[in-house]
């Protein structure tokens, strides 16, 4: 995948002069369609809110808001894992591996945070259909879930390129394309934990 | 070898975190001014997002019309949801 | 020669399209789709009044759903170009489609046989009804199947020039992952993720568009180039 174009680059700074797209340019079109619909999907929870102020208010409080920073935290040093493992794939540095090791441990942490928190709602009787505000919250957080897991799978496959001794046997554009994705993620679930939980 | 901690990017996600940890305290800091601090929460979010987005991203290494291109994003949409949550 | 009729199978999706929106949108007047939560005696109604152009609208969606194949099938062919000999993704596609793209010629059949006896019940028109939208939406899960599988055959190409350029397979990711909320149509009668909603309809609806128009655009471009001739 791409090993050539980026096998030069062992900087640091990617850019070292010249400006550089962070793994392949067809990444890009994943993550920009992405943003334009969770837009639009912000922008439709905000608009189906001003129906129901009060509902939304009620139903709000009703959410666990110290999981829902917990998440948080695990998805923003799970990024940092990876921000670092990216960083240190290009320093030949073989602590990449156990970076990535890392990233994904905490990416797991995540699903199980998740699956206790439906679970205790299901458990409380909320359901999918109990009333708008948890379509909104059921949906949103499943199909970011959904992303989490496609994402597992990736950072799954960029592990397996390590070597034993921690070097990385494929292009710096498979990591940098996988790590791109999945701060994607994070950026998401950081606006959606604000607009279900905080807001 | 270098520092795994001592680097821009374990800044970045001390200023994230820290900045995660406002916003959940911002209803309360901003008192009986609900609006206030739902506009807060709001502007915190998204420029979280825009630094996870320029620093672990490494937009700020890309070229100009791909880093643009996000930033128009972070702006829009924060401006929209501004307006809808006033 | 061959290029010729790979042409033709590409055009056919187009065709296969525009018939399918020419019979959903004017003639039936199905688009957008009747709202879930409308009362059984007003489906019925609207039914009742406006049969012949349902009846006629039917036939359209039905030959739209089997001139998709050759387009599909032309999908197959650069698929399998690029797998190769050993091409368990070409042969996944083959099936998914199959069942996936079918179901279109049964939601034709299924208005057909809801505007075809005035005379009947209220409820039983409003049950065929209810059949022929699901069959239109809830079909989310083999689409989403079939675009992971295309994303990750175009992803594999390991050609310095890949038979179809790398955004087109982020992109058949990306269609796949904003299909699949579509599967959720049952559970709701109104919002967002209703078959009528703004998030279970209408954005799979642009999103499906989008995806349509530029594998025709790439897959006229691969055969343009005779990115199939050679092996």
């Amino acid at each position: 995948m791409n090993d050539t174009a980026h096998a030069a680059d062992t900087t640091n700074k990617p850019s070292a002069g010249k400006r550089h797209v962070p793994g392949e340019e067809g990444v890009w079109v994943f993550i920009f369609g992405d943003l334009i619909v969770f837009a639009a999907f912000f922008v439709t929870y905000a608009v189906g809110r001003l129906d129901e102020l009060d509902l939304f208010r009620e139903s709000q409080a009703l959410l666990d808001r110290q999981l829902g920073l917990l998440n948080t935290l695990l998805l923003l040093t799970s990024s940092w894992c990876v921000a670092q493992a990216v960083s240190a794939v290009r320093h030949k540095d073989p602590r990449a591996r156990l970076l990535t090791g890392g990233a994904i441990l905490l990416g797991l942490g995540f699903v199980i945070v998740k699956f206790f928190e439906y679970s205790a709602k299901v458990e409380a009787g909320i359901t999918l259909n109990t009333n708008s505000f948890f379509i909104y919250y059921y949906m949103f957080t499943g199909i970011h879930l959904l992303h989490v897991l496609i994402g597992l799978g990736v950072l799954a496959y960029v592990f397996s390129r390590f070597n034993r001794a921690g070097q990385f046997q494929s292009g710096i554009g498979l990591i940098e394309g996988g790590g791109v994705f999945w701060h994607l993620v994070d950026l998401l679930w950081i606006v959606l934990f604000a607009l279900l939980y905080l807001v | 070898m270098a520092s795994l901690v001592k680097n821009r990017f374990s800044l970045i996600w001390l200023i994230l975190v820290v900045a995660s940890l406002l916003s959940w305290e911002s209803m309360a800091i901003a008192g009986d001014d609900a609006r206030l601090g739902r506009m807060v929460i709001l502007v915190i979010a998204f420029l979280k997002v825009r630094l996870v987005g320029i620093e672990f991203m490494e937009l700020r290494h890309a070229p100009v019309l791909l880093r643009a291109g996000f930033e128009a994003w972070c702006i829009a949409v924060c401006a929209a949801l501004l307006v809808l949550f006033w | 020669m061959k290029s010729g009729t790979m042409k033709v199978c590409t055009y056919m999706g187009a065709l296969a399209g525009t018939l399918l929106f020419v019979g959903i949108w004017p003639l039936a007047n199905m688009f957008p789709p009747l709202a879930p939560d409308m009362g059984t005696a007003e489906v019925a109604a609207y039914y009742r009044g406006n049969q012949t152009g349902i009846l006629v609208g039917a036939i359209l969606i039905m030959t739209a759903s089997a001139l998709f194949f050759p387009f599909l099938a032309a999908i197959a062919v650069l698929l399998k170009k690029i797998e190769g000999p050993v091409s368990p993704m070409t042969y996944a596609f083959i099936m998914v489609v199959a069942y996936g793209f079918v179901t279109v010629f049964f939601a034709g059949l299924f208005f057909t046989a809801a505007a075809y006896r005035p005379s009947f019940s209220d409820e039983t028109i409003h049950s065929l009804s209810d059949i022929a939208f699901f069959l239109f939406v809830m079909p989310a899960v083999p689409a989403f199947v079939q675009n992971v599988i295309t994303g990750i055959a175009i992803l594999g190409d390991k050609r310095a020039e890949p038979i179809l350029p790398r955004w087109v397979g982020y992109m058949n990711l990306w269609t796949g992952v904003l299909l699949l909320p579509g599967c959720v149509v049952g559970l709701f009668k109104v919002g967002p993720f209703a078959w009528n909603g703004a998030l279970a309809f209408w954005l799979p609806a642009v999103v499906f568009a989008i995806w349509f128009n530029v594998m025709i655009v790439a897959m006229l471009g691969a055969i343009k180039r005779g990115a199939l001739a050679g092996e």
